[in-house]
């Protein structure tokens, strides 16, 4: 007997034949890092942009016993995040989290999780676009050409025109990335800051684009390199202020205006990891307890 | 007796879509972590010619849309019957079509020279090879290396088949055209995707 008796839908939404074909795809992903690999993608009973994508390969992928988080620009309570949590506990009964080291299954859109994550964790990623030579090739007879004779000129071109223009690499998310040495890959639109957590992690990486039809996958302890020059070398964004709430210095920060008088704060865009870090004692500026003079005698 | 006589045929998957999820997961890991042994996640009954483990990974991955191609030493009867209706996949008559292939770990492997092994534009169209093994040895053999690996790992089968490394060698400078690898027994798996390292 299944775990899960919902007469109305199987397991997770998605019928068998459906999943034994993201699966097949799933597999040679895995097989040939960064390549895209063509799946027959379904409508999903929400619109593309929603994460279509990661919901089918997380549909494809969850099992009973699974603990699955989901994050929307690092926020575990968005919308988009709270939904297809909801979705997934409707369709499959797992258990939800908001800890990032409790979840064996991470769906994401546009952050990786601060808190570095382990061997035998999944993250599955909502890609928009997943041809990182799209906006400079339109043609997908071209850019498969392009990926097949290894010819990334163009992409370099690219970078290169942004530190003629703007005096540096003016990309600062979908930065792209090699995977393997072998393929360029979009990382999704997750911020620069986050490329380096892809190189070399123990979790395994799965990408999922639903309206492009298209999943990739960075198998764990896999070599990502952000591309750059050797006068340009890559760097991640840095802010001059702390989480305004717990007073971190080394996430990534959103920030957030407070009024229309030009106030402003800056706080963690990962609230989970925000969240530990606050129930750890750390405090901030903006903390209701936060201790002004200890600060001061820190700066000085 | 007559040839119309039918067997009994054995039973597949208890649960269809749980034992295919737990199974998946199973073969996921095994590709994601190559060379790294997969315990069996259900117990299956396997006809005459295939190992349990095959039946598992067929019965996870294979329909009506993948060709499945016997080696003439799994080719059997019984595998057949299973096959078609525990499965449903079309039985081919020659590799090259083949989205799966089956075959034995101690045969001569230049069959799979006939198997699709994917383009340059799309490498994912290749056949993914099943070598059925009596059984499979953790910690010792060739060392493999590459994406999904911490540190290298050893790994082989209790055949010992002379020519086996050779042929994932040589299909690994493919890369990134080539076949893929999983390898199955009565109790475990393992796989070796072509972007695996071999030292013999």
């Amino acid at each position: 007997m299944s775990r899960f008796d919902d007469a109305a839908y199987n397991f997770a939404y998605l019928d068998e034949q459906t999943k034994r074909m993201i699966r097949r795809a799933l597999l040679k992903a895995v097989a040939i890092p960064g390549y895209q690999v063509p799946f027959a993608s379904r409508e999903m009973p929400m619109p593309y942009g929603w994460g279509t994508g990661g919901i089918q390969v997380t549909a494809a992928v969850i099992g009973p016993d699974d603990v699955l988080k989901v994050i929307d620009q690092g926020s575990d309570d968005t919308t988009n995040a709270v939904s297809i949590r909801k979705f997934f506990a409707k369709t499959t009964n797992v258990k939800t989290t908001e800890d990032t080291e409790k979840a064996s299954l991470i769906q994401i859109r546009h952050r990786v999780p601060e808190t570095p994550l382990k061997e035998g964790q999944i993250l599955v990623y909502q890609v928009p676009i997943p041809e990182p030579l799209r906006f400079l090739e339109p043609r997908e007879t071209e850019t498969r050409k392009m990926h097949a004779l290894e010819e990334y000129g163009l992409m370099h071109v690219k970078l290169y025109e942004d530190i003629s223009r703007h005096g540096d690499i003016a990309t600062t998310y979908a930065y792209p990335v090699m995977v393997g040495e072998r393929y360029v890959m979009d990382p999704s639109p997750t911020p620069k800051f986050d490329n380096p957590k892809m190189n070399q992690m123990p979790a395994l990486q799965l990408f999922g684009a639903g309206r492009e039809k298209r999943i990739y996958a960075i198998p764990p302890y896999t070599e990502v390199k952000s591309l750059d020059f050797e006068d340009y070398p890559f760097t991640i964004q840095k802010w001059e202020e702390a989480c305004a709430l717990c007073g971190e210095t080394e996430s990534f920060l959103d920030e957030v205006i407070l009024d229309d008088h030009g106030g402003r704060m800056f706080v963690c865009s990962d609230t989970h990891f925000c969240k530990t870090r606050r129930e750890q004692g750390h405090t901030g500026v903006q903390s209701p307890d936060f201790d002004r003079t200890s600060q001061e005698a820190i700066e000085q | 007796m007559t040839g119309t006589e039918t067997q009994p045929l054995a039973v597949g998957f208890n649960d269809k879509v749980m034992d295919a999820t737990a199974c998946f997961r199973a073969v996921l890991d095994a590709m994601s972590r190559p060379a790294s042994l997969q315990a069996l996640p259900v117990s299956l009954a396997a006809p005459r010619g295939l190992q349990a483990g095959t039946v598992a990974v067929l019965l996870t991955l294979a329909d009506m849309d993948t060709p499945v191609w016997l080696a003439p030493e799994c080719d059997t009867p019984e595998a057949r019957a299973h096959l078609r209706f525990h499965v449903g996949c079309p039985i081919i008559d020659g590799p090259a079509q083949a989205v799966f292939a089956v075959m034995s770990v101690d045969r001569d492997l230049s069959v799979t020279g006939e198997l699709a092994l994917g383009s340059a534009e799309y490498p994912d169209r290749s056949a993914t090879v099943i070598l059925e093994s009596e059984g499979l040895i953790d910690g010792e053999g060739p060392i493999f290396s590459g994406p999904g690996f911490k540190e290298p790992r050893r790994f082989c089968v209790e055949e010992q088949p002379a020519a086996l490394w050779s042929h994932i060698a040589a299909n690994q400078a493919l890369f990134p055209r080539g076949l893929d690898w999983i390898f199955t027994s009565p109790t475990h798996l393992a796989a070796l995707p072509r972007t695996t390292r071999i030292e013999v």
